[in-house]
């Protein structure tokens, strides 16, 4: 029995952090709606700035942290800027913006192949003070950076929460994603707000990077599983909807984990799948889906 | 020097035309109507001059300052607020919120205060209301936050796109007496775009008739009432 609930926390603490990631994605989606294709490529430029940020100076690996996220907020920041934008305006008047998806793509590869040239393909794993740390609660077993990292997730989310809810800009990010023609109207300039959420949307990317790097491989195509599971997950948790985001996150992380007791890793995958193809079945908005026509 | 002069305007939506040189001025403190059949160009007037499309030739100057190459985001800090047609609340936020995103720019910031009490002054029911998601409101209440989001925004001009549209008689008659409000008691000049004809011309100054993208007839509102052609396209006499 406890080996369950030790496997169910795990499946929380590893699917928060898949959760993270999807916010960011779906941050994006939500506001721009455009599918950042990206996403996957821009955590792993962020896990390797984790990585050199880490091996290089020798300090605690959460310090990263200062350095990657508002490296990502910029790089998204610009990229939406001088690559997405001058698009996004080319297609103005298109109700289905394609182009800009093939961007992302484009900008996927990009960024993969030029990690590839530069780092080659081998995987690295950061020494850090924390990897390979175990903590012992109530008999259970848990690994101390992925405590660590969900409790930072944690704060995110509630930062996250606290922006959107809140503030000036929060607001108006809230008020462009219902309506960009009206926001316009109230003297909010849209692509402004595009280059923030653009962003806000990587630097998710940047703190998910920071927690993972202390427990998990760096290698140019790790940004794929993720990318793959942050689809899954805004579409399994509502498109454009950060609550759903990080619950079925965590969901996907639970069945993972439990999964992985009785089987082998590649059919809890499936399993995975299995499952949000039942969600879609019962309910095609997601779970947390409004009815919303995108 | 008028508020608003338009030379000569020719806008539409990419290729297609819909503005065909139209020329038109509102003086300061005036309510103007625009009238004309579905399809004539009214809201896109409206948009050309809020800079939600950007004209093809032609002039808007606003206040004397040449607007028309201005987009939208920075024409609303000019004080000239455009109420769109069909409402554009923001559904998924509060009444409260909604009047917020009013005040983003920064001239209606310094006056968020005195705009809100305006609002609250205008439809007590939105203090009410404050925290109910604005999807959520009827019809009626919606258009007062409509209106209010564009009192918020601290406005000259205001420029209403069919606010009585789909409501009830008891509430149109209220909502036409708020702009009549509106023109009276804050000195806010109007441009309002309507298709119940009798009652915009009621409260209006002047009017300007619209038919296929141009400007067919203007007068004062007590002649066009009296104007036969009026009379049968748009009053049913
Ligand atoms: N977004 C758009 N893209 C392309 N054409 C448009 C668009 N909006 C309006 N039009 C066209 O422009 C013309 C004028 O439309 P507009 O909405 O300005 O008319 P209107 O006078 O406001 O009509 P109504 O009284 O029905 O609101 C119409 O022929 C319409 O089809
Ligand atoms: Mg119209």
């Amino acid at each position: 029995m406890i080996g369950y609930i030790e496997s169910v926390i795990n499946g929380i603490l590893m699917g928060s952090i898949y959760g993270l990631t999807a916010v960011g994605l779906t941050l994006i989606f939500g506001v721009m709606k455009v599918v950042n294709f990206a996403h996957g490529s821009i955590l792993m430029v962020g896990m390797f700035a984790a990585y050199w940020f880490i091996t290089l100076t020798g300090l605690n690996p959460y310090l990263a942290l200062v350095v990657v996220v508002p490296l990502l907020y910029f790089f998204g920041y610009y990229m939406q800027k001088i690559v997405i934008k001058p698009i996004f305006e080319a297609e103005k008047h298109v109700r289905e913006p394609i182009t800009v998806i093939i961007v992302t793509t484009g900008i996927w590869y990009v960024l993969d192949n030029l990690a590839l040239l530069v780092f080659g393909a081998e995987f690295r794993v950061a020494q850090t003070s924390v990897t390979g740390k175990m903590i012992d609660i109530a008999e259970m077993y848990f690994p101390v950076a992925k405590l660590i990292g969900a409790g930072i997730t944690f704060l995110l989310g509630v930062y996250l929460y606290w922006f959107l809810k809140h503030s000036r800009m929060g607001k108006a990010v809230r008020a462009t994603s219902l309506d960009r023609e009206a926001a316009t109207l109230m003297g909010i300039k849209q692509s402004r707000i595009y280059n923030i959420v653009f962003g806000m949307g990587c630097a998710c990317c940047g703190v998910a990077a920071c927690v993972l790097v202390p427990f998990y491989y760096v290698y140019p195509t790790v940004g794929v599983p993720f990318d793959i599971k942050a689809f899954v997950i805004v579409v399994l948790g509502g498109l454009g909807s950060i609550p759903g985001a990080i619950l079925g996150g965590i969901i996907i992380g639970i069945i993972e984990t439990v999964g992985a007791q009785f089987m082998a890793a590649t059919w809890t995958e499936m399993l995975i799948y299995a499952f949000f193809l039942v969600v879609l079945f019962v309910k095609p908005s997601g779970l947390f889906g409004l009815r919303q026509d995108y | 020097m008028s508020l608003i002069a338009i030379e000569n305007l020719c806008a539409g939506y990419g290729e297609i035309g819909v503005l065909f040189d139209v020329s038109m001025r509102v003086e300061a403190g005036e309510v103007v109507s625009i009238i004309g059949a579905n399809g004539a160009g009214k809201s896109s007037l409206l948009k050309a001059l809020s800079g939600l499309i950007s004209p093809s030739s032609g002039k808007i100057t606003f206040n004397g300052e040449d607007i028309t190459k201005l987009p939208a985001d920075e024409i609303v800090g000019k004080g000239l607020v455009h109420v769109p047609e069909g409402r554009r609340l923001f559904s998924l936020m509060t009444v409260f919120e909604n009047l917020e995103m009013g005040a983003f720019s920064k001239r209606a910031q310094k006056d968020f205060k005195k705009n809100l009490e305006d609002v609250h002054n205008l439809f007590p029911r939105l203090k009410e209301r404050e925290k109910q998601l604005a999807g959520t409101l009827s019809g009626g209440e919606q258009q007062m936050v409509a209106i209010g989001r564009g009192i918020m925004s601290s406005p000259k001009v205001m420029m209403f796109d069919e606010p009585s549209l789909g409501l009830a008689p008891v509430l149109k008659k209220d909502i036409f007496a708020a702009v009549k409000r509106i023109a009276v008691e804050y000195g806010t000049t109007i441009v309002l775009v309507e298709q119940d004809v009798m009652n915009s011309l009621a409260i209006s100054d002047r009017a300007y008739v619209m038919e296929q993208g141009q400007i067919v007839i203007e007068g004062t509102a007590q002649d066009l009432l009296k104007d036969p052609h009026i009379k049968e396209a748009y009053l049913g006499m």
